[in-house]
């Protein structure tokens, strides 16, 4: 399949990396020439200095600027992430992208929900802005985090969502006590009336809501962007794939997603992902 | 004397690559970058990812496994779409490249292997390959489910009911799972081999900590990467101390132009790339540049002449 957009290493130069919650990060970087493009839920591989890694890791982009920056929305969980954390201004690191496929524009983007948990919420809010870029109506988001110190992006997906802005904590310390199913029931009309949902964030949490959704509103279109580890990201190892009920050969993740049907895929054998790496788990920094 | 433009060109088997390196089977896809970079150039040939008769499905999750600084494990199981689909599209996607593609193949037995081997010849998208390279990896259903790689009788075997019915030339991809590699790789020459390919993976496992178990669901994985280099470097020089006038493709663990030297200098004609380029997919395009950089400053003028040069020091 023909990439979306020409597939560059591009050495890139970090703009800012700055916290914005628990053990969360916006890391902007600017590719040193020309001008980085990319449609929502593609992704980019990181290849992170000094890292020993033989794999690059892959992430959402978050956002693109008009300079030819890019935005990566992470958390810290694991070895590269806090090899990520650690990235100053100035500092130079080659990204591979922009990979796989992507959430489409629909004929009505206003009858779309876009369901977001944890670090998920970046390739919808990226959906959002190229809405909005479009002239149009960006839908409306829900999305579900553990608890308040994990919103991260609070502003600026009230910025973009405005009152199409729902959201939910675990701990019910700030939006709607409970996860983003049940804020989903909340709004059922909104479900009925939907005609597509984009689903991205844990496993488990994507495969409650497309199960919940499809008994709201068994008509809506829905597309979920998977998580995966990718050794290559780019379709040649086969590494990373998912069982779907109309592919007889389980998918590549990387190159025939990471947007999927969401009806399509065998969930009861997709499991969460965990560190690919292996190491002693190091202390908390 | 410096030379002006050394020779990156070289004749394997009878056939002619532009430059020294290829990939390794499964781990390179050059369809997502044939605008990132100057693919002819970079690249001496295409080596597709292992094909069966049938569509397989491969392993269950996870699949893979990092060790950080040594390498990888993966426990793919040969997941691909068959024979005929590859045939019907992925050869013909590769032609607008024009570069020699081996075509990877593995089958469960020596019939099997050359009736795959037979449907290539005989396929207008098949004809076109340059050489076919036999994954020796999968048991071998004749000899009580016993690795075809390890056994020098099932190699001996595969490589002679392909070369009898396959004009072209055949490597036999040779793994390091075994006692004797040269015994191994004598009985693929013995069977009509033109070439060998060494090494596959090595075997290995590694274990959770926390959960206390493996990490991979079938325990033992093939391990690849820089760890596996002297190792591969030990069956080569073995290799071509034995069969001075068979071309060797050596592979595992080349990461650089350094690396892709030591092989030439052990006794490989070529190199192939394959956990390096999972990192780096230009890596191809680096490594070529040092490689006629290297060369010119030390005033040699092709490859070739490096090719076993350390026996002779």
């Amino acid at each position: 399949m023909k990439p979306l957009f020409p597939v560059k290493d591009w050495p890139c130069t970090v703009i800012f990396n700055e916290a914005c919650g628990q053990a969360l990060k916006r890391l902007r970087v600017k590719p040193r020439h020309g001008n980085f493009q990319c449609a929502p839920g593609q992704f980019v591989m990181l290849d992170l200095p000094t890292s020993g890694f033989h794999f690059r890791r892959p992430f959402s982009v978050l956002s693109v600027q008009e300079d030819g920056s890019f935005d990566l929305y992470y958390k810290r969980v694991g070895r590269g992430t806090q090899l990520m954390w650690k990235l100053g201004s100035g500092e130079t690191l080659n990204i591979l992208g922009p990979l796989g496929n992507c959430f489409e524009t629909p004929a009505s983007p206003e009858k779309t929900l876009l369901i977001g948990g944890g670090i998920g919420i970046a390739p919808l809010y990226h959906w959002g802005l190229v809405q909005q870029t479009l002239g149009n109506e960006p839908g409306s988001c829900f999305y579900g985090v553990r608890s308040a110190s994990e919103i991260g992006l609070e502003d600026a997906l009230k910025q973009l969502f405005g009152d199409q802005f729902y959201l939910a904590t675990d701990d019910g310390s700030a939006g709607a006590h409970g996860n983003v199913c049940d804020l989903l029931m909340t709004q059922p009309d909104r479900v009925k009336h939907a005609e597509q949902a984009y689903v991205c964030g844990p496993t488990r949490m994507m495969e409650a809501v497309v199960q919940l959704l499809h008994k709201m509103n068994p008509h809506l279109q829905m597309r979920v962007s998977l998580e995966e580890h990718m050794p290559c990201g780019t379709g040649a190892c086969t590494g990373c794939v998912v069982q779907r009920t109309d592919q007889a050969l389980p998918s590549k993740v990387c190159a025939e997603g990471p947007v999927f049907d969401a009806r399509s895929i065998r969930w009861n054998t997709h499991l969460p992902t965990e560190s690919s790496c292996q190491e002693v788990p190091s202390c908390p920094s | 004397m410096p030379v002006l433009k050394p020779s990156m060109e070289t004749t394997v088997a009878g056939i002619h690559f532009n430059s020294p390196l290829l990939n390794a089977s499964g781990a390179f896809n050059p369809h997502l970058f044939h605008e990132l970079f100057p693919l002819k150039t970079a690249l001496g040939g295409i080596v597709t990812k292992t094909v069966t008769a049938q569509p397989q499905s491969g392993n269950i999750q996870p699949r893979t496994v990092e060790l950080p600084g040594i390498g990888m494990l993966n426990s793919i199981g040969l997941q691909n779409p068959g024979l005929a689909y590859t045939l019907e599209k992925d050869l013909p996607s590769l032609a607008p490249y024009e570069l020699p593609v081996i075509l990877s193949i593995s089958a469960h037995s020596s019939a099997d292997f050359a009736k795959m081997a037979e449907a290539v010849l005989t396929h207008a998208a098949g004809h076109t390959i340059a050489a076919l390279e036999l994954n020796l990896s999968c048991p071998n259903v004749e000899k009580g489910g016993v690795h075809f790689g390890s056994a020098a009788d099932s190699v001996r075997s595969a490589v002679s009911a392909v070369k009898n019915v396959f004009s072209k030339p055949v490597f036999a991809k040779l793994t390091p799972n075994v006692t004797d590699i040269v015994a191994i790789g004598g009985a693929a020459l013995e069977g009509g081999a033109d070439g060998l390919t060494a090494i596959n993976t090595l075997l290995g496992v590694a274990i959770d900590i926390r959960k206390r178990k493996p990490v991979l669901p079938r325990v033992s994985a093939g391990y690849s990467g820089p760890g596996i280099k002297p190792v591969a470097l030990h069956a080569i020089w073995n290799l071509h101390k034995h069969f001075p006038e068979t071309p060797i493709i050596g592979v595992g663990g080349i990461s650089n132009a350094n690396d892709a030297l030591e092989f030439l200098m052990a006794g490989a004609s070529m190199v192939q790339i394959g956990t390096a380029c999972f990192r780096h997919p230009t890596v191809f395009v680096e490594i070529r540049q040092q490689l006629q950089d290297w060369c010119e400053s030390e005033g040699i003028a092709s490859l070739d002449e490096l090719r076993g040069c350390a026996h002779h020091a």
